[in-house]
């Protein structure tokens, strides 16, 4: 009965001497491994078909009333030093995103070269770092709050892309800058669309003295839908609505599926024992309609009781389109392209304003335990952090409402 | 009795905490900010020389009083800044050794490693470019 799995490892074993040649000087290399988790319980009150709290981009999956799986995940970093002045490191991230999404994804996947000290290019798979946290935002344990806020969060959920980085990183005397330049794509899936991230160049400064860092952050890029029927439709209707008002302007200008988007972002983080705080704003000027401006902020404040970590965050996102560009109001009723083409034909404009409470407790080195209590404002009509039932055309309640969210997670870095 | 309490004290107070790094490394000496910023994650490179830092584990006294001599995080805070500069691809994770003399052995090997150890600890073939003040 045990001769299989043994004849099994004979046969692996033997498979690895063969490759001995091969496989010693890759073993001989200083490998490094390390990684994150966070293991987290959500709740949302009420719950109910929209107000049911799910991750940005990840809407169209089922929620339960306590639902472990919209914010656990494990992410794993394996590096190596393949030469000298030459790295290697990948991060795999397994958690469930959207309908469409693989369960595991290269978060990170770049060779890393350093012509001297103070230069790095990395090819690959990388992240441009818009916003403070954006490089790490999977790594909750990094952060004082449960999960990288919504806002300003959500206006970059896939921000890593295929392409080239390039780093400088200096130091005046007590102040050390780290500038990064970086283009490149990405293909990526946000609820049950495949979305194209194009043409993306961003750059990104950090200047820290002492106990502070400042970040600010530039990108341009071009997002569209890849495999989105309705909103194809949608496009074309509202192109043709438009020419029928006469508005040539906006038929020829209007392409859901290559929005160019202009992103500005400003941060500050003051960490000196006990006090931790975070500030960041990040402003969008697109051409999506109906929300070319989207602007969303937020703050955190915490103070630590040997290891145990009170903190408060406020945030807030608001987007709006001028009225002038409204060019048509059409039948809700006659299927979902034409209420989509409704849709982003109106002037709108939307709020959602989070307040946040929660306890950080550091109960050994590398392991956090939190609790966070979440209320979520919305403007009528906004669906925010909220599930909204697909293929419908309302995204979220008709009034003015607010959910209450708590969450509690177990996280850690090994 | 009193008295050789008095003078374990004193041998204990008289250790001081030297920045270490290899004896063929062009690095010569560095201001505290520069060792702030290394271990920090900050930079990874001093003086336009790439450098790879060594760290105690996390429960040893010396690392403690190191860490909380150069920045104002806590050990919390610390570990938090790292997991994002390591996640984020910025840095290197953090090589860990059990000891100071074992991290000293570990310096003379490496020509780029960086590290602090206990002064006593230092032996030829590491270069001592950064000294902790007595009561920092």
């Amino acid at each position: 009965m045990q001769i299989l799995p043994i004849c099994r490892a004979l046969a692996l074993g033997l498979s690895i001497s063969a490759l001995s040649p091969v496989l010693s000087p890759v073993l001989a290399m200083d490998w490094e491994l390390g990684g994150f988790y966070s293991l987290t319980a959500v709740s949302s009150s009420p719950f109910d078909d929209l107000h049911r709290y799910a991750p940005q981009g990840d809407q169209d999956r089922s929620v339960s009333r306590v639902d472990l799986a919209a914010d656990s995940k494990v992410g794993v970093m394996l590096s190596a030093d393949i030469a000298p002045r030459w790295r290697f490191s990948s991060q795999l991230l397994a958690r469930r995103g959207s309908s469409n999404e693989d369960p595991i994804q290269a978060r990170l996947a770049f060779i890393e070269y350093r012509p001297d000290g103070q230069w790095t290019i990395k090819a690959g798979r990388t992240v441009q770092g818009l916003l403070l946290n954006e490089e790490a935002m999977f790594t909750d344990y990094a952060n004082l709050l449960i999960r990288a806020a919504q806002e300003p969060y959500a206006q970059v959920p896939k921000t890593m892309i295929d392409g080239i980085a390039i780093a400088h990183s200096a130091q005046f005397g007590e102040v050390t800058t780290n500038l990064r330049a970086s283009v490149g794509q990405l293909t990526y899936y946000s609820q049950q669309f495949q979305r194209k991230v194009r043409d993306s160049a961003g750059v990104a400064l950090d200047v820290n003295y002492h106990d502070l860092l400042i970040h600010a952050g530039y990108r341009s890029l071009r997002v569209g839908f890849f495999n989105a029927p309705a909103t194809t439709a949608a496009t074309e209707f509202v192109r043709s609505v438009a020419l029928a008002q006469g508005r040539e302007d906006i038929a020829e200008g209007y392409d859901f599926g290559n929005v160019a988007s202009k992103q500005y972002s400003v941060g500050l983080e003051y960490k000196s024992a006990p006090w931790t705080v975070v500030a960041e704003a990040l402003y969008t000027k697109s051409s999506f309609r109906p929300s070319p401006h989207n602007l969303g902020w937020k703050a955190v404040l915490g103070y630590a009781f040997g290891n145990v970590t009170p903190y408060l965050g406020v945030g807030r996102y608001t987007y709006s389109s001028p009225k002038e560009d409204q060019i048509a109001v059409v039948d809700r009723t006659s299927g979902v392209a034409v209420a989509t083409a409704n849709y982003l034909a109106q002037a709108s404009s939307g709020a959602q304003a989070t307040l946040s409470a929660g306890i950080r407790w550091d109960l050994a080195p590398k392991t956090a335990l939190k609790l966070q209590w979440d209320r979520i404002q919305r403007n009528a009509g906004v669906q925010g952090w909220f599930v909204s039932p697909r293929d419908s055309s309302l995204l979220g309640p008709l009034e003015d409402n607010h959910t209450n969210v708590l969450s509690a997670s177990l996280q850690g870095v090994f | 009795m009193i008295a050789l309490l008095s003078a374990l004290s004193s041998a204990v107070s008289a250790t001081q905490i030297v920045v270490v790094v290899n004896e063929s490394s062009a690095i010569t000496s560095l201001s505290e900010a520069e060792v702030a910023a290394l271990f920090l994650r900050q930079v990874q490179t001093v003086s336009n020389t790439p450098v790879r830092q060594i760290d105690l584990p996390a429960d040893d006294n010396l690392r403690q009083r190191f860490y909380a001599s150069i920045t104002q995080l806590n050990a919390q805070q610390l570990q938090a800044q790292w997991a994002r500069q390591v996640f984020s691809g910025k840095a290197t994770m953090p090589k860990e050794v059990r000891s100071s003399p074992d991290l000293i052995a570990l310096v003379r090997q490496r020509v780029d490693a960086i590290g602090y150890a206990d002064g006593r600890d230092v032996t030829p073939g590491v270069r001592v470019v950064f000294t902790l003040q007595k009561g920092e």
